[in-house]
């Protein structure tokens, strides 16, 4: 290498060796947390025998149901025509938190089983794809 | 060294060079595969395919960089240097491999064109932590392409070797781009800190053996600073230099190689006609001044090569007044013959 071209070279090397240990250190902190997936839950193939509550919003039906016990209860959703969005999460926002319970796709009629204590939910339909709410409906 | 291009020059060397890293590259792939099916049996061809090509490329450029500062460093791993070349066309073509089974993957089932979606998938340009890695890829193939088509020795020789080397430093570029785009990309995804500190020990590994080569080399180079006389200037002790070895100089900004053999002395240009290598680094073979790099050969006396080649280097004035040796750092044009200087006791008096 001519001369030049060296000291070219030497700079860049004392260039690279702070600045690509500082990015790559960089990603770390603003790291994004693994995706966690959550357990969503298969829909219920049973209706709970109690019926507490019931919504008509347009495209869906929504039931809040429960066991004779009282110790479970169940969301039961009739979707009368798909959303017009990738993905359709259905989540459960109750106390400041939000849990989502399962996934609408095809018209029909889907269940599913709420964490206990689940009084009067909020029930938000999202589109996990585009990050926005599509649908939400207090029960 | 030649008198007409062809693809490639093939010798033995060449041969084996490329034969032992087909072999090396085969068997990465296979027992990577092999790992990655026993261990995730629902992956799918195209996963594989992404991730041996990605992690092989990545490994290949490690070797590749590796190899220039290794070589300063010591002169067994010169072997290495000589079909470097090879390395890196390999490498390119194993990164290609992996951006277009990405690019299948990930970015032409949906409606927006694969090349669109590349860059518009992600869209969190302003962020550094999460700044879309695919991009950063995309732009190292870039340079790896440029660099793939341009290795023949037709481009060296029309582009001249200083201006495709510097196109060819590109790739410490493509380096640092590459290690974002992993570092963006699947890392930002794998919990497990092995991939992370595998990186770092090779980032730190690339970065510190040419920031060492840079130094121990410098520090190699004479730099006589003593006042000239007559236009020579003092530069070492005759029993400095190696039989069939060479000192390299550096004065008044000339990069000079000074050779002893046969009882001689003689000083010729450092840098290689072929690609400005490291003559000095370099020795005597069958009389002649062999580059390190690739073997191109030049007479001590004239700096010419011997015929039927035609590559000439410059070529400097040279004296030995006792054991000391001066050369006059003012280069006379290339292939210009120059008086090779005896090793004997004599005074400048009596040379005038």
């Amino acid at each position: 290498m001519t001369p030049p071209l060296r000291r070219a070279h030497r700079f860049i090397w004392l260039l690279l060796v702070v600045a690509l240990p500082l990015g790559f250190l960089a990603t770390r902190p603003t790291k994004q947390s693994p995706w966690l997936q959550e357990p969503v839950l298969p829909p219920q193939s049973t209706a709970m025998p109690v019926l507490l509550r019931t919504i008509d919003a347009d495209s869906l039906v929504l039931n809040l149901r429960q066991s004779v016990r009282g110790t479970e209860r169940q969301l039961e959703i009739l979707l009368k025509q798909p959303f017009e969005t990738p993905s359709a999460v259905v989540c459960i926002r109750q106390e400041g938190s939000r849990r989502a319970v399962g996934l609408l796709n095809a018209p029909g009629l889907y269940r599913f089983p709420l964490p206990t204590g689940t009084n009067r939910p909020l029930v938000e339909i999202v589109d996990d794809v585009h990050g926005r709410t599509v649908k939400t409906v207090q029960l | 060294m030649a008198l007409h291009y062809s693809p490639v020059l093939w010798n033995r060397q060449k041969r084996l060079y490329d034969l032992t890293m087909a072999g090396l590259m085969a068997l990465y792939l296979i027992i990577f595969c092999t790992l990655q099916t026993s261990l995730f049996p629902p992956i799918t061809t195209e996963t594989i395919v992404i991730r041996a090509t990605s992690t092989l490329a990545f490994l290949m450029l490690h070797v590749i960089l590796v190899i220039g500062p290794l070589c300063r460093l010591d002169n067994r791993f010169l072997p290495l240097l000589y079909n470097r070349r090879h390395l890196g066309v390999s490498m390119f073509i194993v990164a290609a491999v992996h951006s277009v089974f990405s690019v299948l993957q990930f970015h032409t089932r949906g409606d927006v064109d694969p090349l669109v979606s590349l860059f518009t998938s992600e869209r969190q340009y302003g962020s550094f932590g999460q700044f879309p890695f695919q991009p950063l890829g995309f732009f190292a193939l870039l340079i790896l392409f440029v660099m793939a088509a341009t290795s023949h020795d037709f481009w060296l020789k029309n582009l001249s070797p200083r201006v495709w080397k510097t196109l060819h430093m590109s790739v410490y570029l493509a380096y640092a781009l590459i290690v974002m785009h992993v570092a963006l990309g699947i890392l930002q995804q794998e919990t497990s800190p092995v991939y992370a500190g595998l990186m770092g020990v090779g980032v730190l590994t690339v970065s510190g053996l040419h920031v060492m080569a840079a130094f121990i080399g410098n520090r190699r180079e004479l730099h006589p600073n003593a006042p000239a006389t007559d236009g020579f200037v003092a530069v070492c002790d005759v029993n400095d230099i190696a039989d069939n070895r060479a000192k390299t100089l550096m004065v008044n900004g000339q990069n000079i190689a000074l050779f002893k053999y046969d009882g001689k002395l003689s000083a010729v240009s450092n840098l290689c006609r072929h690609q400005n290598g490291p003559l000095g680094e370099g020795k005597i073979i069958d009389g002649c001044i062999t580059c390190p790099w690739h073997g191109y050969q030049y007479l001590p006396e004239n700096g010419q090569s011997p015929p039927p080649f035609t590559e000439k280097i410059e070529t400097y004035a040279v004296r030995c007044v006792g054991t000391t040796v001066w050369v006059n750092p003012q280069p006379y044009p290339p292939g210009t013959p120059q008086t090779p200087a005896l090793l004997k006791v004599t005074t400048i008096n009596d040379e005038n």
